[in-house]
Parts: structure tokens; sequence; C-alpha cells
């Protein structure tokens, strides 16, 4: 079901009720604004039945994102299946979805919550996550508009025409030693990576040794949605049919932002020595899913750097998030499986390019890590902690190419 | 006014007689050399081990720029076990202040997993405990059991510094301790023990001992352990 068909049907069956009970102020659910995603399939009294919209995907997977108006004063209760709900309860914005808190484990039972509406509150947002689009990335690169090191430019235009996004990062007037890519939503439902991005956005920005020395000596490619359309559309994205943005690498890509950076990412790197961050979010709750870690390449003189990027990681890490190397999930085994040459994924196609020091792909829980918790700041900070781990790897890394 | 400004001066007065009777034993904000950011405080103004390591771990104990606090350096500790002596402390009274930050996970660790006691001070280890009614606490035994939880681990903010001043009367054999800071929910968090009794022989300072476990992130913004008449 569409954003739009959604809403309709949402608003009218809204109004419907409140005529049923004229007391009572009307309220309405829709999705029909940015990463909106919801079904709405049945309102009783105060209770509201609500489900994923898995539009093309191939699996049934989680993101969901609705917006309710004209509840203010009222208590409304959600009811989920248990499955779409993380472990620290649904996201809840009272700011049109500008901040988010979670709502808390203990708000929810069986996938079922409710929230007492604050009087007055004309927009108030509840999702799986804490979703981050396009809107929010505009207000991060605003406040660094004037910083001489940044360059927002465009990779490519999606199959509905819109912008992608790509951040440079390097001083104008030469060209650094090492390259850094980073990428992330190449499943554009796994949102708290983009938390992650802006904390690493900022901190190669910033005015402290890690910034300064990254800036002198790397340059920087950033694409925060590699699956825009997705992401703006509030789609799954992850397992989407055929299939998804991250197993589009193989050969001729479907996507016009993976053909885009397989194009220009081995013109801009033009050969120096690259270090590629696939940022994601696992699935949804339990086991490792609830614990940063980094997948372990195949490849052992990358699985070895992959180490010892991790050991600075851990070792200088200030942010709340207490990553462990530990964590991290080993080649040939749990998901981390893939073998197939050439490989569909992004990390797999960059460990691929010659000029590769590291590439792999980064996990970041969508609400718990180890029992710490993941929400804006402490994702940004774990961005920021990445910062100074890589400057350290960099700084004890060889020049040359160096894939075995 | 003039009893205003009265006022003001014996303030003043008393103030510097205070400070004239006091002596810094010793005191760092690890801000300045030999202290140098990024690098192990082992063997840096005194800091040893205080078990033999089995392997190199020195980066267990460092100067970091705390990105959370502006940047100003601390000595972040993980996993750490450290001594430092100190000049042993004269009169009858010591003063011990120190800043200390923690970051841990809600539901990972479990004890005493930071420690931190003054050899001579009776008020026994000051700790963070990551167990289930944990907290930051004082008047643990040297082996980590026992003690006052002043705040519990579910109110610790994490990545804040409490500051804790711990003053003992050798005299009065009573020491009194403050803890201030602010709550996980952002509210004043002030804790105060005071006439505490003790009983010991030591009548001084002689020795700083921390035991930092791997659970957890702490970091110690100052200290200063000063003798007091």
């Amino acid at each position: 079901m569409r954003p739009l068909t959604a809403f309709l049907l949402t608003l009218a069956t809204a109004c419907a009720f409140a005529q049923d009970q004229p007391d009572k102020a009307a309220f309405a659910i829709d999705a029909a604004f940015p990463g909106g995603n919801i079904i709405v399939s049945k309102i009783e009294g105060d209770t509201i039945q609500l489900a994923p919209d898995m539009r093309d995907n191939l699996v049934p997977w989680f993101y969901w994102y609705y917006r309710v108006a004209g509840a203010g004063g009222r208590k409304l209760t959600f009811v989920f299946s248990k499955n779409y709900i993380g472990a620290r309860g649904p996201g809840v914005s009272l700011d049109g979805g500008r901040s988010w808190k979670w709502l808390g484990a203990e708000a929810v039972v069986d996938g079922t919550f409710s929230f007492a509406f604050p009087a007055g509150a004309e927009d108030v947002r509840f999702s799986v996550g804490m979703p981050y689009l396009r809107a929010d990335l505009d207000r991060c690169l605003a406040r660094h508009k004037d910083h001489p090191f940044l360059h927002i430019g465009t990779l490519a235009r999606t199959r509905k025409g819109r912008e992608v996004p790509v951040i440079r990062i390097g001083d104008p007037r030469k060209k650094g030693r090492y390259t850094i890519a980073i990428t992330s939503r190449h499943h554009c439902c796994e949102m708290m990576a983009s938390y992650a991005v802006e904390g690493i956005l900022e901190g190669a920005l910033a005015d402290d040794a890690a910034g300064r020395w990254l800036r002198e000596n790397a340059d920087f490619l950033i694409v925060p949605f590699m699956d825009t359309d997705g992401t703006e559309d509030g789609d799954q994205g992850k397992n989407r049919a055929p299939y998804d943005h991250n197993r589009d690498y193989a050969t001729v890509p479907r996507y016009p932002e993976v053909a885009a950076l397989k194009e220009q990412l081995p013109d801009w790197t033009a050969g120096r020595p690259l270090v590629f961050l696939d940022l994601h979010d696992p699935a949804l709750r339990t086991d490792i899913h609830e614990t940063v870690h980094f997948l372990e390449p195949e490849e052992r003189d990358q699985a070895a750097r992959m180490e010892r990027l991790c050991t600075y990681l851990e070792r200088d890490q200030q942010g709340p998030i207490l990553y462990r190397k530990a964590s991290n999930l080993r080649f040939g085994t749990g998901y981390n499986k893939h073998v197939a040459r050439p490989s569909p994924l992004s990390s797999g196609w960059a460990r691929s390019l010659p000029n590769t020091l590291l590439g792999c792909t980064l996990e970041i829980p969508y609400a718990n890590a180890g029992g710490c918790e993941v929400n804006a700041y402490s994702a940004r900070e774990l961005g920021r902690d990445l910062i100074v781990a890589l400057k350290e790897f960099l700084r004890d890394s060889p020049e040359a190419p160096a894939n075995e | 006014m003039s009893l205003f400004l009265s006022f003001r001066s014996a303030a003043a007065l008393m103030l510097g007689l205070s400070i004239t009777a006091a002596r810094a034993d010793y005191a760092t904000t690890f801000t300045t050399p030999p202290y140098t950011v990024d690098q192990s405080v082992i063997g840096v103004d005194g800091w040893e081990y205080r078990l033999p390591p089995t392997t190199e771990d020195s980066h267990k104990a460092r100067v970091v720029a705390v990105r959370w606090n502006d940047y100003q350096p601390a000595m972040m500790m993980k996993g750490a076990n450290l001594k430092r002596p100190v000049p042993q402390t004269t009169g009858g009274k010591v003063r011990i202040t120190f800043d200390l930050a923690v970051n841990f996970s809600e539901t990972g660790g479990s004890l005493k997993q930071f420690r931190v006691g003054f050899v001579g001070a009776p008020c026994g280890e000051i700790f963070m405990d990551l167990s289930g009614e944990g907290g930051l606490g004082y008047q643990a035994d040297g082996s980590g059991r026992g003690g006052v939880v002043a705040l519990k681990k579910a109110e610790v903010k994490i990545n804040s510094f409490y500051k804790f001043t711990v003053v003992v009367d050798y005299t009065k054999m009573t020491y009194d301790l403050t803890i201030t800071g602010v709550r996980k929910d952002d509210t004043a968090f002030h804790h105060k023990a005071e006439g505490q009794p003790f009983e010991t022989k030591a009548k001084g300072v002689s020795m700083i001992y921390i035991l930092s476990g791997g659970a957890l992130t702490a970091y110690l913004g100052s200290l200063s352990i000063q003798s007091e008449s």
C-alpha cells in the first residue's frame, strides 16, 4: 500500500471513529511524509492495529514510521506484532521527527504500547527507530557549510530523479595520502547508521587532533544515502525485489547510485590507499544484533587490518557506546558467509580494488548495543570514535597498495 | 555595605589562612608535563603498575583529551591497575579531592569494576560497582567487598565527572565525605557523610592505588592530596 492510500484510508477511518464518539477529538494517522511507512488495519476505540508496509520486499522486514495528528490529550494504544518492535520500544518524536527518544522496553507488551499524547500535540511521530532523512543531513551540513574542507556534490540521480548527495572532505589545495570512503543506507531502513555517518563527518571536520591529522593526510568521500529513493519513500529496502542495493555490485548495476559509485570511487582514489567502510544496522534484536560489530573480511590481510582498526577503536573510544572487538563476526560464522565472486556486496567489491587497505562492513544496532543505548547522540559519538581509530590506523599503515 | 565588606574581608582572611595551612602534597590535573595526551601514565610522575602485568598493557591507563569534556585531559583507564606513592601527609588532617567519571553498559559487568584507595585514609575504597544494586560508593574494604552505595548504578550519569572530597581528621578520628555531580536525569546530586568514625593507626596518606576492570571506562580528571593542620 502506498503512503497516500494509507493516509486516506486511515484518515477516513479515524474521522469515522470520531463521529461515533463526539466527545473526543478526531485524530489521524498517516505516513504521507518523507520516510513514512505504515499500514493501519483497524481502529477500534482508542486501539489501533498497525503493521509495516512491506512494499516490494521479498521477505518480511520491520521498518515503519507514522504520524499521529490531533490526538492531544488522548491516550491511544498501538498494536503491532512483537516482531516489529525493537529492544527499547518504539522511537517517539514530539517535534515532527527532528529529535527522538525511545519509549522504553517496559512500555511494550507483546508488541503493544500505549501513548498519552500531551495536550496540544499536533504532530507526534512513532517509528521502529529514529528516522534519518535528507532533511536531517541538510541540517547537519548547514552547520558546517562554511568549512573550507567540505564539498557537497551529487553522486548520481536516482531512478526516480532524486539527487544522491556525495560529501567530500579534504584539503582543496592538495590530495591526501590516503582515501576514506564511507557509505550507508544501502538498506534504506537502517537509519541508525546515518547518525554514525554524521559523527564521522563532524569528526573529520573537527578542530581536534584526529580531525586535523586526517584532513592533512586523507580525503573523505561519503555517500550517506546509497538508496536515496528508498530512504525518502520509506521503503524497507533490505531484501527488496529483485535484489537490494547491497547486492548490486557483482555485475552491471541495476541502481544508478551503485553504478556511479563503482565508476567514480576508483577514479577519486587515483590509486591512493583506500579504507572503505559500509555502515549498516543489523536485525532488530537479540544476540549479535544487539552489539556493534564489524564483519570480518574473508581475505586474511584485510582481516588483520580490520583487527588493528578495531583494536584502536576499543582502546580509544570515549563515546557512550562501548564497543568490544570480541563482538566482531568472524568470517564463516553467523550470517558473515558471503563467498560469491565477484562479490555482490559493496565492501566485497571495494576489497577487490587493488589499492584497498581495508574494506569492511560495520553493523550498528537499532537501539541496544551490549547494554548501551543507541540513540542519535551515542551513534554520532560512535562515529567520532571511528574517526579517532581511523587516524591511528592510517598513521600506522604502509602507504603502498597492500592487497596480497 | 560596610558590614558586607567586613564579612567579605573576614571570609577572604579565613580563606587565606586556610590556604596557608594546607599544603598540596600531591596534585595533578593531567594537563601539564610530564603528562602527555595519548601517552600512558605508566612510568610518568610516579605512576607504576600495582601488580606486574603478564603482557604489555600500558595503554590501559593513558592521558587523553576528553571529547565530552571540551578536550580537557584526564587519565582514562580500561582494565588498569596502578599505584603511586605520595609523600606521607603531615598534620592532623588530610584533604583528598578527585574528579571521577565512568562509562559502563546497563547489562555488562558485575562487582566493583573501579576501585581507588588511599593508603592511610580510613574512608575505605571508593568504587563503582556494576552489580544490580551497585553504584558509586565508598567505604569498601580492600578486598572489594562491602561499602556504602551513594548513587545507584541506574542513576549514575555516564561520561560526567563526579567530584569526591574526603577530609580525614586524624585527631578526632572521623572523616567527612562528599560527592557532587549530576544524576542520569541531569538533576543535581549531592551526597554528604559527615563525622564518620574510624579506627586506624595511620596518621597520614602515603599511596594511591587504582584497580579498574575491563567492563567500564573510568576517567580521573584531577587528583589532589593536601595536608592540613
